[in-house]
């Protein structure tokens, strides 16, 4: 496979398809992986692909201008599907390098959790697809892996005992935004916990502005987030993000009938209006 | 003073520090390494990789109230403090303390940080199983050392342990405690120490980045190096001798709490102006004030070489990669302002 991702990098830079490429390089002491970004055909060979290239590019689309190749996996290109939808990327400025995709794994060699139920391990959306030649599905599904079956622990539980879950996670927070600067679709370009004048949430760490903080970010990824998980992977105090944002995603799905980040033609829920709405406030 | 203590002896140091002071050590919360308040000493872990948080959280906290106004009353911060120790400092963090101590004790003093400082005791535990991020020793400090500590405790393996004071304070505790060091445990002690510092294989030469950084302010290699970073606040919060703060009101409480370089709105001006607004340039800050500004002020780095940045960062950079590759003759226009 990495072959035939370089050699398509290759080929893309050397036909000025493309100025540069964003993918994935052996970290330093080549434990593990880094995002790299090349520009010239002699720099592809730094290009590698494993099961530790867990980063999701598509956060870089935004800052780097002109023609951009990017190495992709299927819930990447989520991402950058959402993106298109939110007219955020021009998909003539972009090429994908899509990678069929077995599984990722967490430092410790534990497979991504989001990998369980992963439906788009060959990528929905591409310009050149690469091929893995093993026969696909190396992890067997379990019984509990079912798309929500991570919230069945919290919703068994009553409304006190999950205010009292989150409250603890929440606590923990030290307010370092890495959940928000690694997600592609958090692209304000100003945060509303930036704001300063009204203040909508108080700045420091404190239980009280954590909460605000947190519950914040998951409305406004509500129809939007795409499950690349990448915010839980990041946050330096295991708060288990992946969870508040699965739970929105499963209510948008029932109530809409709508999974972001898979039709690039589709609206996104918040955005849309129908007379049918079921919401009778709505209507 | 060198004492040297078995382990249940040094466990009942413990003990009895829990019943004097407010004991601070690190433990297992779950399943992140914290320093806590503990009133157990089944709590305490023992071998530990350093925690995730560096020390400096009990004297620069990440929030703090400097004083209250409520209902047309200003009421000052409690300043006064129940003495405390805090049990198992590594030496990397140690030292941290008393660069800070540049910045808060050295010309101006600020009270919030002194009154903490006054009455807080170190006790180290120095380190045998040095992780792969490590690199003290590149920073005048090492595995063993006891710079900043008030006690060391060496742990010389098969459960004894070789406590060596440094402060009054110190020796104060290890006094009438365990036996005499004779020249065999020294040796011992000497042996592991050498052990543990040949097992640190990051080795950085900071000697040379002072001219690098000053020859290299404008270079366009900056561009390159801040590409992947994703300016999250995780290696300035989590560094131990970062010490930026915000101020903020938050509901009758003027409050200091975490702030870094590395966010937006951190030189974001009441004007609007923004003079560090781009990526580059806030990436670059933390390099400048650490291996630069800082070294020009105050003659030393603001690094100690504990490696919290590198095993934290979510995308993997490595500052002393950055550093090392930042071109020894960049051709750079002279700096201006
Ligand atoms: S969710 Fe699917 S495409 Fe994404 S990393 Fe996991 S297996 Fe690969
Ligand atoms: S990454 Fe975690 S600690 Fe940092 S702001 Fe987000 S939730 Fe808080
Ligand atoms: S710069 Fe990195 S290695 Fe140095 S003290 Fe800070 S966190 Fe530790
Ligand atoms: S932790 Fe890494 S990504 Fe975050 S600001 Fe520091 S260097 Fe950038």
């Amino acid at each position: 496979m990495l072959e035939q991702l370089r050699k398509k990098a290759k080929e893309l830079l050397k036909n000025k398809e493309v100025e540069v490429i964003i993918g994935y390089q052996k970290s330093n002491n080549n434990s593990f992986t880094t995002p790299c970004f090349i520009e010239s055909e002699d720099g592809v060979d730094r290009l590698t692909w494993d099961e530790h290239c867990v980063y999701n590019l598509s956060l870089y689309l935004k800052e780097v201008k002109g023609k951009v190749g990017i190495v992709a996996k299927g819930c990447d290109v989520k991402s950058i599907v959402a993106l298109m939808q939110e007219n955020q990327i021009d998909r003539d400025r972009i090429k994908i390098i899509a990678l069929e995709c077995q599984a990722q794994v967490d430092q410790e060699g534990q497979i991504l959790e989001k990998c369980r139920t992963c439906q788009v391990h060959i990528p929905g959306m591409y310009d050149e697809l690469v091929r893995s030649k093993t026969s696909p599905s190396k992890i067997e599904s379990k019984e509990s892996d079912k798309e929500y079956s991570v919230l069945e622990e919290l919703e068994a539980k009553s409304t006190p005992e999950r205010w009292q879950f989150w409250q603890r996670q929440f606590e923990k927070c030290i307010r370092c935004y890495a959940c928000r600067q690694v997600c592609p679709l958090c692209y304000c370009s100003e945060c509303i916990s930036e704001k300063t004048a009204p203040q909508w949430i108080l700045p420091s760490p404190s239980l009280k502005g954590n909460t605000t903080w947190n519950i914040v970010r998951a409305f406004h990824l509500a129809g939007r987030c795409i499950d690349c998980g990448e915010c839980e992977r990041v946050c330096p105090v295991n708060i288990p993000l992946r969870r508040l944002n699965k739970k929105m995603e499963k209510e948008i799905q029932t109530m809409f009938n709508y999974v972001p980040g898979l039709d690039s033609k589709k609206k996104p829920p918040l955005v849309d209006f129908r007379v049918d709405d079921p919401q009778e406030f709505i209507r | 003073m060198k004492r040297l203590l078995k382990k249940e002896e040094l466990n009942r140091l413990l003990l009895g520090l829990m019943k004097e002071y407010d004991v601070i050590a690190p433990i297992d919360e779950e399943g992140l390494i914290l320093f806590r308040p503990v009133t157990k000493v089944e709590q305490v872990l023992w071998d530990y990789p350093n925690s995730l948080k560096p020390v400096k959280e009990f004297f620069l906290p990440p929030r703090e109230v400097l004083f209250q106004f409520k209902r047309g009353k200003v009421q000052p911060a409690n300043l006064s403090l129940k003495k405390r120790v805090i049990w198992g400092v590594r030496p990397c963090d140690a030292r941290s303390l008393l660069l800070l101590d540049k910045v808060f004790l050295d010309s101006t003093q600020d009270v919030y940080y002194r009154e903490k400082r006054k009455s807080t005791l170190l006790v180290g535990l120095s380190c045998n199983h040095p992780e792969k991020s490590c690199f003290c020793t590149s920073f005048a400090s090492g595995p063993h050392h006891k710079e900043g500590m008030d006690l060391l405790i060496a742990d010389l393996e098969e459960g004894i342990f070789l406590l060596e004071s440094n402060s009054p304070e110190g020796e104060q505790l290890l006094k009438g405690r365990g036996k005499e060091v004779n020249k065999i445990d020294e040796k011992i002690r000497t042996k592991i120490k050498e052990k543990t510092e040949r097992k640190i294989e990051r080795k950085l030469k900071p000697s040379q980045f002072l001219e690098r950084l000053t020859n290299g302010f404008d270079s366009s290699y900056w561009e390159k190096a801040s590409r992947q970073c994703i300016s999250c606040g995780i290696c300035r919060y989590l560094c131990p001798t970062c010490h930026c703060f915000d101020i903020a009101d938050e509901e009758g409480e003027r409050v200091r709490f975490w702030d870094g370089c590395s966010f937006r709105n951190f030189t974001k001006m009441t004007s609007g102006e923004n003079p560090r607004f781009g990526k580059r340039e806030r990436f670059k800050q933390w390099y400048y004030h650490k291996f630069g500004y800082f070294k020009e002020n105050h003659g030393v780095f603001l690094c100690v070489g504990c490696g919290r940045c590198l095993r934290n960062c979510p995308v993997k950079i490595d500052f002393s990669e950055v550093l090392q590759q930042l071109p020894a003759q960049a051709q750079t226009p002279a700096r201006e302002g």
